[in-house]
């Protein structure tokens, strides 16, 4: 269905159908590779309660039907269950989290709300390597004690972690542990460049044949599934993607958070940065190369774009991530572009 | 399951979001904080089971599918789909009076 779709000029979906929500860039972790450059304080102007409101609303009635809440720690803002109260009865609403907030009484409360499924944040295996790179003592301890209060409420619990040369060695050990906590399903992702990722990339980046060797190496326990986006399961969900960043900026996937810049919605409907020219092309999955195992599993072509981007500089370029596609790209070393101070394309030069 | 004098409607809460693009329909089911992704057939099942009786929802499912499916056809795969539905937690049978009878089949 999806590939006949793509065959259009036009892009596949009129509307959204989900979106992440960043609520904010507070974190009381010093994640080594954090993405989103979080820190202790307030940043300047996150959105606040009554912008959420107003733009969940909106949303909703552009027909999102499933949000996915991540930060920062989005439970460190005080109004985050005023917000999930307003998502969960109308639409799928699911929460990332460092578990270092989820207690038993706040595990009830995520439930009582109707989220549909938590994600939990590990750096590793082991406790001295998750507190390491977490920078805080005994948030692995934290974080599984998160994972078991998630689960005694009845709550779908996904571990996930971030494949990085510190923790490359504990992926199997990974899989192990989640098992011995309960979990059903974990995911293992790529590492981004973006953020502190971005800036520490020499020291936490893996050549693509380290991160195959640790995938295909894998193997599960019974009862155990686990998730990841490396070939031959590298698809291209630009086409359904949406999300908003801490500050009110459109930028169709967290991954393209340094990327892109759609708009900002407190300035223009958001429907109106969902017709931007560059998000229309993206969401159109137009590619000059594709992997044909990977389009076969996920519909979609040429793996994801804000990798392809960040080492090709084109829209269009095959992803790098993706062993057929990969053609000699070294993913230990950043284009020199990616280590100038802002990445991020104007409205207006974002095509 | 059948309940052919019983009336069906949607359960309390349920939001449909129809994804033409796709010929499909997307439910979410609060009571279960659940996706399902509905084909065309369940969908149009979904939108019939509006308080009506079990056998008027079949009435109507034959009159928009049958030619070219056969009416006996027709009919097994409305009660199989509904069943389906129920079990999934999007429709749910009420003795209540009626809703939805007097609409033209």
């Amino acid at each position: 269905m999806l590939r006949e779709l793509k065959l259009l000029s036009e892009p596949s979906l009129k509307s959204p159908l989900k979106v992440t929500l960043c609520l904010t860039a507070r974190c009381n972790l010093d994640c080594r590779h954090c993405y989103a450059d979080c820190n202790r304080v307030d940043a300047p102007p996150e959105l606040c309660a009554s912008e959420w409101q107003a733009f969940i609303d909106e949303a909703m009635h552009a027909g999102v039907i499933s949000f996915f809440i991540e930060g920062g720690e989005p439970l460190l803002r005080p109004d985050c269950f005023e917000l999930l109260r307003l998502m969960c009865p109308r639409a799928l609403t699911r929460v990332r989290t460092n578990g270092t907030l989820v207690t038993a009484a706040l595990a009830h409360e995520l439930k009582a709300v109707g989220v549909g499924g938590v994600y939990v944040d590990f750096m590793g295996a082991r406790p001295q390597t998750h507190d390491a790179l977490a920078g805080v003592e005994g948030t692995h301890q934290l974080a599984r004690e998160a994972v078991a209060h998630l689960l005694a409420v009845g709550l779908p619990v996904t571990p996930l972690i971030v494949l990085n040369r510190a923790n490359a060695d504990e992926m199997s050990d990974f899989l192990t542990m989640a098992r011995a906590l309960g979990v059903k399903e974990v995911g293992i992702l790529r590492l981004y460049p973006i953020g502190r990722a971005r800036r520490r990339w020499r020291e936490l980046a893996l050549s693509l044949d380290e991160q195959m060797q640790v995938i295909r190496s894998l193997r599960p326990p019974p009862g155990l599934r686990y998730m990841h986006s490396w070939h031959p399961q590298n698809g291209n969900c630009c086409w359904q993607m949406a999300a908003v960043d801490p500050y009110g900026t459109s930028i169709g996937c967290a991954y393209l958070r340094e990327l892109v810049n759609y708009g900002n919605v407190r300035e223009v409907p958001f429907l109106e940065t969902w017709e931007h020219p560059l998000y229309r092309t993206l969401r159109q999955g137009k590619v000059a190369e594709t992997c044909p195992t990977c389009a076969a599993g996920e519909g979609t072509d040429g793996g994801c774009r804000a990798t392809a981007f960040t080492f090709h500089r084109r829209w269009d370029a095959p992803d790098p991530f993706d062993e057929p596609l990969n053609a000699g790209v070294d993913l230990r070393e950043l284009p020199q572009w990616m280590l100038e101070s802002d990445q991020r394309a104007t409205p207006a030069a974002g095509t | 399951m059948s309940f052919p004098s019983g009336c069906w409607s949607q359960t309390s809460g349920l939001r449909l979001r129809p994804v033409p693009e796709f010929k499909r329909c997307c439910v979410y089911v609060p009571l279960q904080a659940r996706l399902y992704w509905l084909d065309l057939n369940a969908w149009l099942i979904l939108e019939l089971c509006d308080g009506s009786r079990e056998d008027m929802i079949v009435l109507r499912y034959v009159h928009a599918v049958c030619p070219p499916m056969l009416p006996r056809h027709a009919r097994s795969e409305c009660r199989l789909t509904m069943a389906k539905l129920a079990e999934l937690g999007m429709i749910m049978p009420h003795n209540d009076t009626c809703s939805g009878d007097q609409r033209h089949v």
